[in-house]
This record gives C-alpha cells, sequence and structure tokens, in this order.
C-alpha cells in the first residue's frame, strides 16, 4: 500500500495503442492521475484528451471522484468537462507528499480509505454528474434571485425613505 | 514573562503532563524537549494528517452522492423557496414603480437633476 500521491503519467503520443496501455477502470481508483502532455503537439494533447474524456463518459466510471484526472496541457479549461491546469506547478498541493515507508497506525487509516474509495467507485458516475449540476444550479438560481431582490428592497427603502423625509 | 523563564528553568518531571497547555500559553515553543530523530517522526505525523484528510474529503463526497443529494431531490421546498424569491421580486419592481410613477417623486427628480446636468445649454 501506498499514499494517493499523484500518479503522473508522461506520454510520447496521441496513439490509442500507447494510451491504452494506462485507460483502465481503476486508473483512479487508489490515487490522482496526471497525464503530462506537454511533449505533445497541441492538436495532439486535444486528441487525448478527448480520447480520455470518452473513454471514462462510454464505461460510466468518474473521472473526479474517489480521485481527481488531471491534464498538464496548453489547451484551455473550456475544451473539456476534466481538469486541465498548464502546468505542474498548478496541481493542488494536497496529494503532493512525500514518499516513505508506513507505519501501523498509517496503514490502518488506508486501510479505512480503500472502503470508502470502493464505495466511491461503485457510484454511477453519469447520474451523481447530473445530480451534481442539478444541485449547483438549483443553487446558483437561488443565489442570483436573492441577489436582485436584496437590490429591489435596498432601493424601495430608499425611495420610502426619501418621500418621508420630504 | 518571569514565570516562562521559572518554568522553562524547571526539570522536565515537574511539569510533565502540562506540556500542551505550557505551549499554548506561551510564544515561544523552543523550552519543549524536540522529539528525537525529528525529520522522519515530522514526516509521519504528515502522511498521518494526510491521510486522515484524505479520508474526511472521501467521506464528505460520499455523504453528498449518498445523503444529501437524493435527499435534496425528493423535497419540494427549493421549488418553494424560487417562486417565493421570484412573486416577491415581482412585487417589489411593481411597489418601486408605483412610488415612482409619481409628478416630483424622488425617482423622477434623480433622473431629472442627471438629465439637467447633461443636457441643460451652457449658460
Amino acid at each position: 500500500m501506498s499514499l494517493p500521491n499523484y500518479h503522473t503519467i508522461h506520454l510520447k503520443s496521441s496513439e490509442l495503442e500507447e494510451l491504452k496501455q494506462f485507460l483502465e477502470p481503476d486508473l483512479n481508483l487508489k490515487r490522482p492521475v496526471v497525464f503530462n502532455l506537454k511533449s505533445l503537439t497541441f492538436d495532439q494533447q486535444r486528441e487525448v484528451i478527448g480520447l480520455t474524456e470518452n473513454f471514462f463518459t462510454s464505461n460510466n466510471i468518474s473521472f473526479k471522484f474517489p480521485y481527481p484526472i488531471y491534464f498538464v496541457t496548453d489547451h484551455e479549461a473550456s475544451i473539456t468537462q476534466m481538469s486541465l491546469v498548464n502546468s505542474v506547478e498548478h496541481l493542488p498541493k494536497f496529494f503532493t507528499q512525500k514518499e516513505s515507508k508506513m507505519n501501523v497506525k498509517e496503514s490502518h487509516v488506508l486501510g479505512k480509505n480503500k472502503l470508502l474509495q470502493q464505495e466511491l467507485k461503485n457510484n454511477d458516475a453519469q447520474q451523481s454528474e447530473i445530480e451534481i449540476s442539478t444541485y449547483g444550479q438549483f443553487h446558483k438560481k437561488i443565489h442570483e434571485l436573492e441577489h436582485e431582490r436584496l437590490f429591489l428592497r435596498s432601493i424601495l427603502n430608499r425611495i420610502s425613505q426619501v418621500k418621508k423625509n420630504g | 514573562m518571569d514565570k516562562k523563564k521559572h518554568i522553562k528553568g524547571m526539570p522536565l518531571d515537574d511539569i510533565k503532563g502540562f506540556e500542551e497547555f505550557i505551549e499554548g500559553q506561551s510564544d515561544e515553543t523552543s523550552f519543549l524537549p524536540k522529539p528525537t530523530g525529528g525529520t522522519k517522526r515530522e514526516v509521519s505525523f504528515e502522511h498521518f494528517t494526510f491521510l486522515t484528510n484524505d479520508s474526511e474529503r472521501l467521506a464528505r463526497i460520499k455523504n453528498l452522492l449518498t445523503s444529501k443529494l437524493p435527499f435534496s431531490s425528493k423535497f419540494e421546498q427549493g421549488h418553494k423557496l424560487l417562486d417565493e424569491q421570484k412573486n416577491e421580486i415581482i412585487l417589489l419592481k411593481n411597489k418601486i414603480f408605483a412610488l415612482s410613477d409619481v409628478d416630483q417623486s424622488p425617482y423622477r427628480r434623480s433622473v431629472n437633476e442627471i438629465f439637467d446636468s447633461f443636457f441643460s445649454p451652457p449658460q
């Protein structure tokens, strides 16, 4: 057992055959994965991102949990639902830990995490994605309407105040 | 300060059991004994904290997926809240228009002032 540190994959080409070596259902079960695409051309990077996203979507596997998948690429985040960063330095620091042998106490926590990882893996990824998105949009709508309501209320209060004062 | 110095000078056996308390009260932490083989223990502590935080992260995601999301979609309070907000916004807009749609209303006066300040012919 090892710590859930970043598992970095340096791709040398955008060939499906090479990518297939890495793409497997348990890829992000135990640790976050980073595809470093910096050695590829701009178009090749786009191709790899598309193929990987397609793999996760068609197999109904989440690329967000248990552990996230990241791409180090020159592309903008808007081209995909997956997480893109421009350089390794922009990856979340949370998963950056020094490797060393684990003691019994740590192994016990890791064992407990293993159960949680499996439970998250067994979730219906597409359904979860839809529910999270709906949940988020719903709260955003409530927030926007509340903002508008408070704005109108403040205008009304001001007008009423001025009217009272003549 | 004198008390701190006094505690610092005390033999370690005399402050046994109060180390954390003294450390919390003091802005100096150097008088407590350092763990031997510091680096390895520090790394181990970091690993344990990291794993515990990761455990909490995973548990939160699980809670979101298995409890929070299904629960939120079963009840209609959210939709009711949205309807209430929309109705109140319409009501507020109507009130503002009603108050403003009067001769010499503060709103009209303000608009006239702004208009005049921009479009009045130079004197």
